[in-house]
């Protein structure tokens, strides 16, 4: 600790005390929902936190969800496995447009229904079709797949190199050492300088506080995943960091129907994934930007 | 033009009268195959079988006997023509799919399922699906 004394600190110092003084004169009276939404305020960038804080915080996450849609949640943060660094693979052969992967990460995510924040956006080509131009992701046909088309699911391809982290000003998002970048919601300033720089259109942004109903919630919450955000905050794929960090699987590739996605451990030469990397003519979206994707696209031949 | 001869609507009979209890299952192929003579032509399946829609192959044109077992009922015929029980059904399968049991003995064909969980044997190409709904357009776009 550097003996200089940051605006920050001084501040924190500052409010906690009289937020002391307060809660001293007037604990019996005051709501608890006040003294979380102080902490809220005063709450620390999340890596910065101790561990005591990030309990705090988790517990506040909880209330706060409790009140306001009248749900018991668990809300964890539980921290990257050495060892660990997650990739995804898709199969574009198999793939076969029905959006069931949409369906399921909304649900899971805890994203509102209207179909404004879905981190999925499943895009349909013409078969000749080898760019993105042309491609539509509003395709509705009545039956899927259609003849003399392909598809091609885009979510956050969780880069090694994520021009989005470098985009931040506030350092609100971060790469994670399992690979996934993730975001702070408490630290988020909401000024989307992330969503122009990702080339994928993986972000999604809160223009309004999301809807969501207490059937819809998810109890299963992570403070960098799906707990639910509030508007004005970024939000993307995490690869379902509240599941995958518990060993189980992301909901997209649960839910996928013919069986396309394949997730895992980079870092297992054994693992699913490395064997469509040495055996799979592989891709990855718009490689050239040297975005370093851990995603990667496959075919059967 | 079908043909509703005695011969053909017997087993359907037969079925209906002994009811569920002697229908499908492993251990009750028997009850008919046991003492009927296995027809190798092939020809339109009738009762009881004539739910059994069968586009295996496609243009090859597979027969029942290319898949099971012409001698001992309720068992699969594997690669060397020996007899191989229905729940290890994967090990006819890879006699024509290798690359796709390959793929499935590296967990990266689909989900980590036996094949027939997830295609039906006769008619293993996936049924078409109805997409689940598209994502809602900005608001103000038309």
């Amino acid at each position: 600790m550097s003996g200089v004394v940051s605006r920050r600190q001084l501040l924190q110092g500052a409010a906690v005390t009289t937020a002391a003084a307060a809660s001293t004169a007037a604990a019996a009276t005051l709501p608890q929902s006040w003294g979380d939404a102080l902490d809220s305020l005063l709450q620390s960038h999340f890596r910065q936190m101790s561990s005591e804080e990030v309990q705090q915080a988790l517990r506040r996450i909880e209330r706060e969800v409790q009140r306001r849609y009248q749900v018991s949640v668990h809300c964890q943060a539980t921290a990257a496995q050495p060892g660990v660094v997650f990739g995804y693979a898709l199969n574009l052969s198999r793939c076969v447009g029905a959006r069931r992967c949409v369906e399921a990460c909304v649900r899971e995510n805890n994203c509102p229904e209207d179909g404004h924040t879905q981190y999925i956006r499943v895009v349909s080509q013409d078969r000749d079709n080898r760019t993105l131009e042309g491609a539509d992701h509003y395709f509705q046909p009545r039956q899927v797949p259609e003849q003399g088309r392909w598809y091609l699911p885009v979510q956050c391809q969780q880069c090694a190199d994520p021009p989005c982290v470098q985009a931040c000003p506030v350092q609100a998002t971060w790469r994670e050492p399992d690979g996934v970048v993730v975001i702070d919601y408490d630290w988020c300033i909401g000024c989307r300088y992330c969503a122009v720089a990702c080339p994928y259109w993986a972000r999604r942004f809160n223009w309004q506080q999301p809807e969501l109903t207490a059937d819809q919630i998810n109890p299963e919450l992570h403070y960098l995943g799906n707990r639910p955000r509030s508007a004005g905050v970024m939000e993307k794929c995490t690869f379902c960091i509240q599941r995958t960090r518990q060993g189980k699987l992301p909901a997209c590739q649960e839910a996928c129907p013919s069986g396309a996605r394949v997730f895992g451990n980079l870092l297992d030469e054994q693992g699913e994934l490395r064997y469509i990397l040495t055996h799979k003519t592989v891709f990855r979206l718009k490689e050239d930007l040297a975005t370093h994707p851990s995603f990667w696209y496959f075919t059967d031949p | 033009m079908r043909c509703y001869s005695l011969g053909r609507l017997l087993p359907g009979l037969v079925m209906a009268f002994l009811g569920p209890s002697h229908g499908y299952g492993q251990d009750r192929c028997a009850n008919c195959h046991g003492w009927r003579k296995p027809v190798m032509e092939q020809r339109q399946l009738a009762a009881p079988h004539e739910g059994v829609r069968l586009t295996h192959g496609g243009d090859v044109g597979l027969w029942c006997f290319d898949c099971h077992h012409s001698q001992t009922p309720s068992m699969l015929k594997g690669p060397g023509g020996q007899s191989v029980p229905l729940d290890q059904a994967g090990q006819q399968c890879r006699v024509c799919h290798g690359r796709q049991d390959r793929d499935w003995q590296f967990g990266v064909h689909g989900k980590r399922l036996s094949c027939s969980l997830c295609h039906d044997p006769h008619q293993p190409r996936f049924a078409p699906l109805t997409p689940s709904p598209p994502p809602a357009r900005p608001r103000g776009m038309p």
